[in-house]
Order: structure tokens, then sequence, then C-alpha cells
């Protein structure tokens, strides 16, 4: 197991050097400079750089934010002055943080009370509407769905804050709806297969032999042998409200990293884009990574492969 | 004995040759999964929503240019915001809204003293919403259908690449799509774009890189099945060459995985230029594609929803329209799938 958690990390890391240097010569070649200001002389242009090490060659430019980056530092953004990029990430990713578990939390738990109402309704009028629910709430992206709730439940009932972050829970709301219909939708379906295949399997016809009935029957026992392969969806899940949950934070006014790196491709604020990329990439990876060990925890097959 | 058996005589089939032959008529593969996708309503009512929507969007070619769909009078403001108005006294659908400010509900067409009716309103700057969605939808279908072409096109050489050499070849392979898959779509969409620039074909090149990755880990599955087959055995031994197996006895048995693959893309594909559209990566204005229109509506969301609403639910229907065709499609593709 050791040996097994030991090689993911192993990779996990040189997956992530190698997005630090592919993002790094990205930013190289992509066009414009960060001096939006035409007033700007040579002389004060030369001076920037010399300040922000622009002038070295990219080699050593490569080598100084490799260093940087170990030491937790991801250069200074041009958008804000003198904000260190490290500085404006670390603000921002709690909320993002905050907003994303509450999504993958409220829509996992919806997923799998849905999905086993579904399985235990097979073929009859419950599960014929979860599931065009569920086929609904996999087509409509998050970004739509946070403009239909906004509609909705903001401007035209009122009953909920439009936009805002941090002042109170009821702002949550809108933005984590909008973001767990996508997991609660994928959740649903594949817990519904995945429960009836267990179902129709031999210990559950003993338990049922035994006299539980139907609540009992799927708490006890068919949860339990459907959950494991619904560890292995969280990777994807994640992926998912990653996107998501950048133009959600964005539609909200929510002060997330999603929002930074949105306001942060106009204006070429690449130390940002940089910083936010590998960022994302990093919570990915490592969000991937726990499901792997969990699932390898749970399922001793998974090791052995 | 003989007289009981002339009172009965036999009916049916009379030639005994002929009652030997087995009646049930052999279907290709394509006829059987059309037998079995013709069962399923909803993929069949998705097909020809499908089908109807892509006849529009070409039908519509000479009628509604994108230029037509852009101009605006740029000299009177009457025709902005106007309301969708069909003609009929529908409530909600009559030209009829509460202007902001307003207590009570006009007619805007009258006041504004605008003859013609907008069936889908105009927008803020008094462009016909219909005509906006029509060169939206237009743009929205030929960028996610020409990057899932392109998608299919690296998808499927590089699994069937990496899955017929197999080796340390495969192997590396694989491993640049598990790092391709580390990163989040969004980012890699976002930084292609930002490379590539702004044109059409900048967005198709970079949602097309980003997605094939799911296409070529599914082909290279196959391959790895197929490979050890025996027809595969059969075409080596008589000397064709590893493309010539590839091509014409490989991607023939994939085609069931490949066009659901595709099914799945389309949608993702059309979600992933509302995206880029909505973070300013997406067509230029005055264009429209369905992301631009949505984004722009985004302003106006709280006096003029249905500038908004309309691409939206546009969007949704064909992404859904492709999903439960894809859907249709892999329970018609394996039948095991569809009996359980």
């Amino acid at each position: 197991m050791a040996k097994y958690i030991l090689k993911r990390v192993l990779f996990l890391l040189v997956t992530l050097w190698i997005v630090v240097t592919a993002t790094f010569f990205l930013m190289q070649i992509l066009p414009g400079t960060p001096y939006n200001n035409p007033h700007l002389s040579a002389s004060a242009i030369a001076q920037l750089d010399q300040t922000y090490g622009l002038d070295k060659p990219v080699m050593v430019q490569y080598f100084d934010y490799l260093v940087n980056l170990l030491h937790g530092d991801m250069g200074t953004s041009f958008q804000y002055q003198n904000q260190s990029v490290t500085m404006l990430i670390g603000q921002r990713l709690p909320v993002s943080a905050q907003l994303g578990l509450q999504a993958l939390v409220v829509g996992i738990l919806l997923g799998l009370w849905f999905g086993a109402v579904s399985a235990k309704n097979q073929n009859n009028k419950v599960d014929g509407f979860l599931g065009i629910i569920s086929t609904l709430g996999i087509s409509v992206p998050s970004f739509i769905l946070a403009i239909v709730l906004l509609y909705v439940f903001g401007y035209n009932l009122g009953w909920l804050p439009v936009s805002g972050w941090g002042d109170s829970f009821s702002e949550t709301i809108l933005p984590t709806l909008a973001l767990a219909v996508g997991p609660a939708a994928t959740t649903t379906r594949f817990v519904r297969s995945e429960m009836i295949d267990v179902l129709h399997s031999d210990y559950i016809q003993l338990a049922r032999a035994k006299g539980l009935n139907g609540t009992q029957l799927i708490r006890k026992h068919a949860y339990r042998n459907s959950m494991i392969p619904i560890l292995t969806l969280i990777g994807p899940m994640v992926a998912n409200l990653l996107t998501g949950s950048t133009l959600v934070e964005n539609i909200f006014s929510i002060p997330g990293i999603g929002q930074q790196f949105v306001s942060s491709i106009p204006t070429k604020d690449y130390p940002v884009i940089m910083g936010t990329t590998i960022v994302y990439a990093a919570m990915l990876m490592v969000c991937i990574l726990i499901t792997d060990i969990l699932t390898a925890i749970v399922d001793p097959r998974v090791r052995l492969k | 004995m003989e007289d009981v058996q002339n009172e009965f005589s036999l009916v049916g089939i009379k030639d005994k040759a002929a009652s030997e032959t087995i009646v049930k008529p052999t279907l290709s593969t394509w006829q059987s999964v059309w037998h079995r996708l013709r069962k399923n309503k909803l993929a069949v009512v998705s097909l020809v929503f499908l089908v109807l929507v892509m006849l529009y969007a070409l039908i519509s070619l000479p009628i509604v240019s994108q230029n037509s769909a852009n101009q605006f009078d740029t000299n009177t403001a009457k025709y902005k915001n106007l309301p969708p108005k069909s003609g009929l006294p529908i409530p909600g659908w009559n030209g009829n809204t509460t202007t902001p400010g307003a207590s009570e509900s006009v007619d805007v067409y009258a006041k504004n003293d605008v003859d013609q009716n907008f069936i889908l309103g105009t927008d803020n700057l008094g462009r016909s919403v219909a005509k906006r969605v029509t060169v939206g939808l237009r743009i929205s279908l030929f960028v996610a259908i020409a990057a899932t072409a392109i998608d299919l096109l690296i998808g499927v050489s590089y699994g069937l690449i990496s899955g017929w050499v197999g080796g340390w070849l495969d192997n590396i392979m694989q491993r640049i799509i598990e790092v391709i898959s580390a990163i989040p779509n969004l980012v890699v969409v976002t930084l292609l774009a930002m490379l590539f620039g702004s044109s059409i074909w900048s967005i198709i090149l970079a949602i097309a890189l980003t997605s094939w990755t799911g296409m070529a880990r599914q082909v290279r599955n196959l391959t790895l099945t197929y490979k050890e087959r025996d027809f595969v055995l059969a075409a080596r031994t008589l000397g064709e060459s590893g493309p010539k197996i590839a091509v014409k006895h490989l991607v023939p048995n994939m085609s069931g995985t490949i066009i659901v693959q595709i099914m799945m893309t389309v949608p993702a594909a059309i979600m992933f230029e509302a995206v880029l559209s909505a973070i300013n990566l997406g067509v230029k204005a005055p264009t429209a594609s369905l992301g631009t229109l949505i984004t722009d509506g985004q302003n106006m969301l709280q006096y003029y929803p249905y500038q908004i609403l309309i691409p939206s639910v546009v969007l949704v229907l064909v992404s859904l329209a492709f999903i439960l065709l894809g859907d249709g499609l892999r329970d018609a593709f394996d039948p095991k799938m569809a009996d359980e």
C-alpha cells in the first residue's frame, strides 16, 4: 500500500512539474506585454523589466520561477500593484474551496438519495421522472443554471441575494445549487445502475429472505456495495466543478480564484494566469489521488494492478 | 385409423422443404442497431429534432445572413429591447412588458410606433433576437461539429497507434494523456485560445485539442482487445500492413463506440464555445454565437430576461438531444446494456 501511494505521489509531482514547464513556456510565446500604458518610456520599461527579472534569458527566468515556486512564491501580479500572486490566490482559495466542497457534498448526497429511490422504483413512473431530471441535469451547463436560478429566485421572487460572498449563508445557496446539479445528476445515474446490479445479487436475495424490508435493505446492504464505484466519479466531477465554478463565481460576483482567473485574461496578467493554472492542476490531481487511494483501501484489487 | 387421418388437413406450409428453412431475415449491424434504436422514443425524437435543427441552420443560410443579423438602425432607438411579440393575444408573448421603473405593463410596440412584429423580440441595439439566434446556432453548431471532427481524427489515430504499436510508445503516449487530463479542461482551452487568437478556427482548434483524450483512451482500449482477436490474426497472416488492418478491420468494429463518443463530444464542444465567450475569448462581436448571445444577455437579465433565456434554451435543447441520442445509440449498439 505504501509503495502504491509513494508511486502515485511521485507521478503527481512529475506531472505537476510538466504542467508548470508547459505553462511557463506557453506564457513566453503568448502575444502581448504586461505594459498596457502607452505613456511608458523605453527606459521605464527597461527598469520594470529589471525589477521583475524579465530582462534575463528565458532559461534563467524558468529556473528562477521553479526555485521560487518551491518556496511558495509565484511571482508578482502585473495587474494589482506589488501584490504577490501567492497572496492573491491564498486569499481567494478558501472561498472557491468552500463553494466547491458545498456543491460536491450537496450534489453527491442528492445523487445518492435520488439514485436509490430510482433503483427501488426501477422502470416505474418515479424512476422515469428522475431519469428525465438527471438527463436534464447533465445537459444543462452550470452557468446557464446559475443564470436561471439568479433570475427566478434572485430577481423575480427576490428570495435570495443575487451576488456577494461572506456576509451570510443565504448568499451561498444559489451558486452552490447551480454547481451541485451536475454532480447530483451524474451520481444519480451511476448509483441507480450500480444499485440495480446490487439489488439483483444473491446476498440481497438472502437478506430479503431473512425478512429485511426495502429501506433497511438499501441502507444496510445495497448502499455500501454501490459506494465503491462512486469514488471513481469524484475526479471527473471535480474537474467539471472547476470549469463551472469559474463562470458561476463570475455570475454571482464571488471573490474566488475562478473570478480572478477570468479577470486576469483580458489584462494579460500572466503571473496570475500561471499561478491559477498550477493551483487548478494541483487541486484536480490531489483530488484524483485521494479518491484513488480511498478506492485502493476499499477495493484491494486496484492495488494489485 | 386412416379415417381419422383424412379428417385432418395440413394447413400452413405445404412445401416440406420450405418448412425446414429459417425464415428470420439476417440483419446487418446497422439494420439491427436501427431496429433497436427505433424502440427508444426519446432517441428517435432527438434524432428528428437534430436533423430539423441542422436543416434549419442550412436552409436559413441564404435567408438570414450574418450581415442581416448584425445590422441595426443607428438613427433610432425605437427598436431597442422590444419584447417577443407573436401577433396573437398570448400572455407573455404579446409585446407587453413592464419597463424598468414603470408599474404597469404596456405594449412597447404601440408605444414606440413599431409596425413590425419581432417574434423573439430585439436586443439592446435593436437587432432581431430570432435572426441573432439563427446565426448564433449556425456558428455554434459549426464550431462544435468542426471541433468534433478534428477531435475524432486526432483521438482515433492516437488511440490506434498507441494500442497497436504498444510497448514503450504506448507507455509514453498514455503518460502524455494522463498529464493532459490532469489540467482542468477550462485552463487548457483558455491557454490555447489565448495562444491562437480569436478567429473562429482558433476556437475550433482550442476546443478540439482539449477534448480528444477521451476518444483516444476508448479507441486504445478497444485496439488492445481486438489486436488479439482471430480476424486480426487472419489479416496479418494474409500479409496486410498495420495501417490497413487498422482502417479496414479495427475502425469498423469500433464504429459503435466512436459514434457514441461523438454524440458526447458535440454538446461538450457547444458548452466550451459558450464558456470561451463568457471569458471574452469567444467569437468577436458583432458575430453571434449562442455563447456570445448568452454572455451579452447576462447584463440584461434583470429587465429583459428573454434575451438570455432564448439562446440558453436553444443551447440546452440541442445539447440534450445529442446526449439522449447518444444514450439511445449506446444501448442500441450494445444490446446487453439495453436489457439490463
